[in-house]
């Protein structure tokens, strides 16, 4: 018999699309989207993408855009990516410039050109790696499980906090590229 | 004491701490005495969201790690201006392992 295959599994199109459009407006709402200068944008279908500031231990300030792809949410976490803000998109190494450099941040790791994805060995793509984010599981993690993404608890929001703690001093530390 | 924080004590003394889940995003409102240490508040929030500590978690106010003042009482707290907004974020460790392919 066949070793089943490890990570993720799709969702159907229709659910995925509900989820993401319910969690995209409850993420607009939530009050640390005002608190903490957070922008989204929501193409109606499954890509959420959002603008989310950063900061350095020196006081220096950027702005990085997120994309949270919910092609398999909310079974899964978003697919999530530091994309090029013109092209929404990420194309390595072109595209380096556009990704943070964060160090020390606890159980968090910023790949710009990983090999390894279970579902797709000849895959070369970034790998944002944490519990909270699709690649994690395609990248074969087996996370504790009070650590494992849980729909109907974890969403969009719990995958952006993360983002932001890691964006800010002593983590962020400037550009790539 | 910070205008913020003046702003969120009422006449009796009490304190409004927002305090917010990172895993959720719930937050609720906890009205401190002022002889409150800050453990209690903590205590109080875990309560009121329906969670219970996990191996891992931590306390921030803007990103300063509220254990070495959980001790404090809310009017010292308030006195030092550790967390001038009172909001809270309670943390819960993720999972990232080492990984076995090549970046």
């Amino acid at each position: 018999m066949a070793t089943p295959r490890q990570g993720s599994s799709r969702v159907a199109r229709s659910l995925a699309r509900a989820s993401a459009q319910r969690d995209f407006e409850r993420l607009v709402r939530h009050r640390d989207a005002a608190r903490f200068g957070w922008h989204f944008e929501y193409d109606g279908n499954i890509l959420v993408m959002a603008h989310l500031k950063a900061k350095s231990a020196s006081g220096g300030e950027d702005v990085f855009v997120v994309s949270l792809d919910c092609d398999s949410y909310d079974t899964w976490p978003p697919e999530t990516k530091f994309v090029n803000p013109k092209t929404l998109t990420y194309e390595h190494p072109t595209d380096l410039e556009h990704l943070p450099v964060i160090t020390g941040f606890p159980n968090f790791g910023l790949h710009p050109a990983y090999s390894g994805f279970s579902r797709d060995p000849g895959r070369v793509d970034q790998l944002v790696c944490f519990s909270l984010t699709r690649g994690y599981y395609d990248s074969c993690h087996s996370p504790q499980p009070h650590q494992k993404w849980t729909p109907g608890r974890h969403w969009l929001y719990s995958t952006v906090r993360v983002l932001h703690r890691a964006l800010q001093p002593p983590y962020f530390t400037g550009r790539m590229g | 004491m910070d205008t913020q924080a003046a702003a969120n004590a009422d006449t009796k003394g009490h304190s409004d701490f927002v305090v917010i889940y990172d895993d959720t995003g719930a937050d609720v409102t906890i009205s401190a005495p002022a002889g409150w240490k800050i453990r209690k508040v903590i205590e109080e929030a875990y309560d009121r969201l329906g969670e219970t500590p996990r191996p891992g978690d931590r306390v921030e106010a803007d990103g300063t790690d509220l254990a070495p003042y959980l001790d404090l009482r809310v009017k010292e707290f308030i006195e030092q201006g550790i967390a001038p907004d009172l909001t809270f974020n309670i943390i819960s460790a993720t999972g990232g392992a080492s990984i076995r392919g090549r970046s």
